[in-house]
């Protein structure tokens, strides 16, 4: 775990969207924070929020449609919100850096990557253009891309996906950052270059001591490589901890069946699944009550009518949003 | 149904309507809201008369009423046009979708046949084909057709490039349907909005050049049109008279009509491709943003009437804050 | 194993190969090929599933397509219910084709969203002519409540489903014409986490009711051992090691196989053939391109106990049988214990 300074710090935060059916409350009072050196995992299914998090946490939500209502994000102690767009221009890709999806619509296909890395660098460095470019060739070197100094010729079709990948990171640690937000970095790559791209994030997180936000669908990889987890439902976060807790004793009941519905490769064939009922809500018009109890098999009319706070269970760093508190034990 | 009253909500699509349904109904009623014959030359012997009473439009150089020319007018203009819109259509979407769907031979003679169309230039062909094939209206309606149908294939056959490629068509395929099933069941439907959009658009195009054929003597010379009608006062020295009535309601009718057109054109193509982002329902938005940045408005409030759905482009800055 | 106790396979495939020309140049001159699928053999029994799993490239999903003709096949035969459809013209093809279905990746694009639900689960029935219009109405109504779907979906477009629900349609709509094979490519990585389970957990009550076969194409392995009987590891248009799903989870002998398992994220559940995976090397590089395959063992550039023979031109590594149905094609299979 980390040093215990703070680096990002997200307090209520709330994203609406506006559109012509009404207001899409895609964040909706968000907290969590990140100490330097640990990787946050926020882990939830696509619509529930937490692509929209991260692009308030960088104040990148299109607008319109989109607004940040309230809340509060520090990094480093400093307030992103209250920022002019120009102040906020050098704290993306300086302090807080961000990697995509799909690396092929996040690079500029008429040029070169080795000038989309020296830009990168000029961006946040008054560097001249030839130190900037064997700094960029470096960089590429640190991401493992082989023979560097050819590959920075090279356009991003040439390059293969997971080395795409690798030069968006290049890019992305350009300023060494002190937050990087990883968006689904490995959705769009093959099992055994995600491996690769996974294992170059977090050697990388070790040597620059940056924070990780890293966001996902996929609890393999919170497993490998998260320290914390924020699972997020419907716009809000119902679970938090440490992975260990979160992973093996989830609290709240969308957790469990999450993990649960998941295959699991050293399961024996025919394993049977755990599935969840129904689908996401509609955020347009969130269910009364607790958000997940349409869903939810453990649902009383309470959970109908009282939105659940996050309250502690078990220990004081697991918190989950549930009625039922941390009263509910599971058989295992 | 259903797309004519969608239609009706958007205010392009009622300008539309209302022009395109008043052109027809003029064109449908024309002897009874002539007030004169309009074939009837020199009428009471009232050759270039100011409008006025009688003549509420006046007359031209050989006594016609030009308020009669101009609603007779309307039934050549909507024919040329209503039926080359039809014609390029039915003609074009099936060589584009043969073109496309079938693919090889088929399409590269098709194709190449669309070039040579392409590379001719049009009007002296026109006037050309028009010399040769004479002047009555519906040759005129062949000659447009023959010139007219390439643009909608090749742009027909492209669609059809992408949506062979969807995996519906695949499904189709692996359940044993043959060619023809899959170009009637899934290829048609998908490429009727381009089809019928374009058909109107087309139609527009085509009134503007039949006026512009007739404008230059090559008309029908039996019937009256508004293109004609121009030419009529270009030959009759109307700016040299003074006789702005005669150029300025035929030059009206022409542009009037072909907006309306136009407007039901891309109404249809809002109604029909949900997608393109509805600009008044961004503003919209935008309004329900800056209420509720100024904290006045709730989310329950922000609410936003209108029925498609908009995609959440727009420009990429900072979030406004209250803080 | 059960192999030779269910007597004729209902799908057998037998060296298949799908070759793409590589053309160039004003006249279309084929400079070279594409081997999308290089010499695939496997077979089927009915109500069996037989997973094939591979990273992107690997040639499966042209596999699952070359298997219902809709590519067309270089080289090889394909066997369905005895009969071989590989050289069958169309309209032989097309009684065939009542038997084997597919169902798609996306959702999105397998459903013509011009189309009412009604239309696009009866297409099969009016292709194939089958009943009277108020039969396939009643027919179309009791393959949507099979699926889980409400009756009343069929007057609605595809746009106003879930993900989840769509490839419930694409499903009934492959149930139309009672099949015996449905091939699916990849049919819930397009899906949310929660959904997977649900159209996972369909389909396997499907085959338990109307005793259907499964080819189960997908890249996440774990769901590949869940869905499996019997499974084959694809890699650069080549099957390299096949057995039923857990021997071959337990018991991973290609290098290949090995690499893949230790790659899958979330090691800390790790059974004992994981360990030995995390022992092992991780896979460097990427799957080189099938336009021009490494000679020898397609694998061997990124293998780390490739040798001289693996590398030699032109011969691909032999195969072995290392227990009952359990195929690798490899030089230095890894020991099984």
């Amino acid at each position: 775990m980390g040093s215990g300074e703070c680096v990002l710090d997200v307090r209520d935060l709330a994203t609406y969207f506006f559109t012509p059916r009404g207001c899409v409350r895609a964040v909706d009072g968000v907290s969590f924070s990140i100490e330097r050196g640990v990787t946050l995992a926020l882990v939830g299914e696509s619509g529930c929020g937490k692509s929209a998090t991260a692009l308030s946490v960088m104040r990148l939500v299109p607008s319109p449609p989109g607004l940040i209502v309230r809340g509060s994000v520090k990094l480093d102690g400093r307030e992103l919100l209250s920022l002019s767009e120009a102040e906020m221009c050098s704290v993306r890709g300086g302090d807080a850096a961000m990697i995509f999806q799909e690396p092929m619509t996040s690079l500029n296909p008429v040029y070169t990557v080795g000038a989309q890395v020296v830009e990168a660098i000029m961006a946040h460095h008054a560097a001249d253009r030839r130190k900037a470019r064997e700094l960029a060739i470096e960089l590429l070197h640190k991401v493992g891309i082989p023979s560097p100094a050819q590959r920075a010729s090279d356009y991003p079709h040439q390059l293969s996906g997971g080395m795409r990948q690798r030069v968006m990171i290049a890019m992305a640690l350009a300023a060494r950052p002190k937050l990087l937000i990883a968006d689904e970095p490995t959705t769009a790559l093959d099992v055994t270059v995600q491996a690769q791209i996974l294992d170059l994030i977090s050697s990388l997180q070790e040597e620059l001591n940056m924070a990780v936000l890293l966001i996902t669908h996929d609890f393999g990889i919170v497993r490998q490589a998260a320290d914390r987890v924020a699972v997020m439902y419907a716009g809000q976060i119902v679970e938090q901890g440490s992975a260990g807790e979160v992973l093996n004793s989830p609290k709240h009941p969308y957790t469990r069946a999450l993990i649960d519905s998941v295959p699991v490769v050293d399961a024996p064939s025919g394993t049977r699944l755990v599935s969840i009922d129904g689908a996401a809500p509609n955020l347009l018009d969130p269910p009364a009550g607790c958000r997940f109890h349409p869903r939810c098999s453990r649902a009383s009319a309470r959970c109908r009518e009282f939105e659940p706070e996050l309250a502690a269970v078990g220990s004081d760093t697991h918190i989950a949003r549930c009625a039922a508190g941390g009263g509910l034990r599971y058989d295992c | 149904m259903n797309v004519l009253k969608r239609m009706w909500r958007l205010p392009r699509g009622r300008i539309g309507i209302c022009i395109t349904v008043a052109v027809v109904l003029v064109a449908v009623f024309a002897p009874l809201l002539a007030p004169y014959n309009p074939y009837d030359i020199d009428q009471r012997d009232a050759r270039r008369m100011r409008p006025g009473r009688g003549h509420w439009l006046g007359t031209d150089a050989f006594g016609n009423d030009i308020l009669s020319k101009l609603i007779y007018g309307a039934r050549v203009s909507l024919i040329v046009g209503l039926c080359t819109g039809l014609a390029v259509t039915v003609v074009g979407t099936f060589m584009g979708i043969l073109a496309g769907y079938t693919g090889g031979w088929v399409d590269t003679v098709i194709m190449r046949a669309c070039d040579v169309i392409f590379v001719v230039p049009g009007l002296p062909l026109m006037i050309l084909l028009a010399n040769y094939l004479g002047t009555k209206f519906y040759m005129i309606i062949v000659i447009f057709t023959v010139l007219g149908w390439a643009g909608m294939a090749r742009m027909i056959r492209s669609q059809v490039l992408s949506v062979r490629s969807r995996d519906f068509v695949a499904a189709s395929r692996s359940i044993g349907a043959s060619k023809w099933h899959i170009m009637a069941e899934h290829i048609l439907v998908s490429v009727s909005p381009l089809m019928i959009v374009n058909g109107v658009l087309n139609a527009a195009g085509v009134m503007v050049a039949e006026a512009g054929l007739s404008f230059l003597g090559f008309g029908d010379p039996t019937a009256i049109s508004w293109g004609k009608m121009l030419f009529e006062a270009q030959s009759g020295h109307a700016l040299l008279f003074g006789a702005w009535w005669w150029v300025v309601p035929p030059g009206l009718a022409i542009f009037v009509t072909v907006f309306g057109f136009m407007m039901a054109g891309y109404a249809l193509e809002e109604v029909l491709n949900p997608h393109i982002p509805r600009r008044q329902a961004f503003s919209a938005m935008r309004r329900q943003m800056r209420k509720f940045a100024a904290g006045r408005g709730t989310c329950a409030t922000a609410a936003v009437a209108g029925g498609a759905a908009a995609g959440t482009g727009g420009s990429r800055q900072g979030g406004v804050t209250r803080g | 194993m059960t192999v030779s106790s269910m007597g004729q396979p209902l799908l057998d495939v037998r060296d298949l190969k799908v070759h793409f020309p590589i053309t160039s140049g004003l006249f279309r001159k084929v400079v070279g090929a594409v081997r999308a699928v290089d010499g695939v053999s496997f077979a089927l029994e009915p109500g069996k599933t037989f997973g094939l799993a591979g990273e992107s490239g690997c040639g499966k999903t042209t596999l699952a397509r070359a298997i219902l003709r809709l590519e067309e096949p270089t080289d090889g035969k394909v066997f369905f219910d005895g009969a071989e459809i590989t050289s069958m013209s169309d309209a032989q093809l097309t009684a065939v084709r009542t038997g084997m279905q597919m169902v798609f990746q996306d959702p999105y694009s397998s459903l013509n969203p011009r189309l009412n639900v009604e239309r696009i689960v009866s297409e099969p029935l009016r292709v194939h002519r089958v009943g009277t219009e108020r039969e396939r109405h009643e027919r179309v109504a009791e393959l949507l409540t099979t699926v889980g779907l409400p009756p009343d979906a069929a007057a609605r477009h595809p746009h106003e489903f879930s993900g989840g629900q769509r490839q419930r349609i694409g499903i009934a709509r492959a149930l139309a014409l009672r099949p015996k094979l449905i091939v699916a490519d990849e049919p819930v990585s397009s899906l949310d986490v929660s959904i997977r389970a649900q159209i996972l957990n369909l389909m396997r009550n499907l085959q338990d009711e109307l005793g259907i076969a499964y080819v189960f194409i997908a890249h996440d392995l774990a769901l590949v051992r869940n869905m499996s009987h019997k499974v084959g590891i694809m890699y650069l248009g080549h099957i390299v090691e096949t057995a039923s799903s857990d021997e071959l989870f337990l018991h991973p002998a290609h290098p290949y196989t090995l690499a893949l398992l230790a790659a899958v994220p979330g090691a800390e559940t790790g059974g004992r053939a994981r360990e030995r995976a995390r022992r092992f090397a991780p896979l460097e590089g990427d799957v080189p391109s099938p336009a021009c395959p490494p000679s020898g063992c397609p694998f061997h550039p990124r293998c780390a106990r490739a040798t001289e023979e693996c590398r030699e031109a032109g011969v691909f590594p032999p195969r072995h049988e290392l227990a009952p149905g359990h195929l690798v094609w490899c030089h230095h299979p890894l020991e099984t214990e």
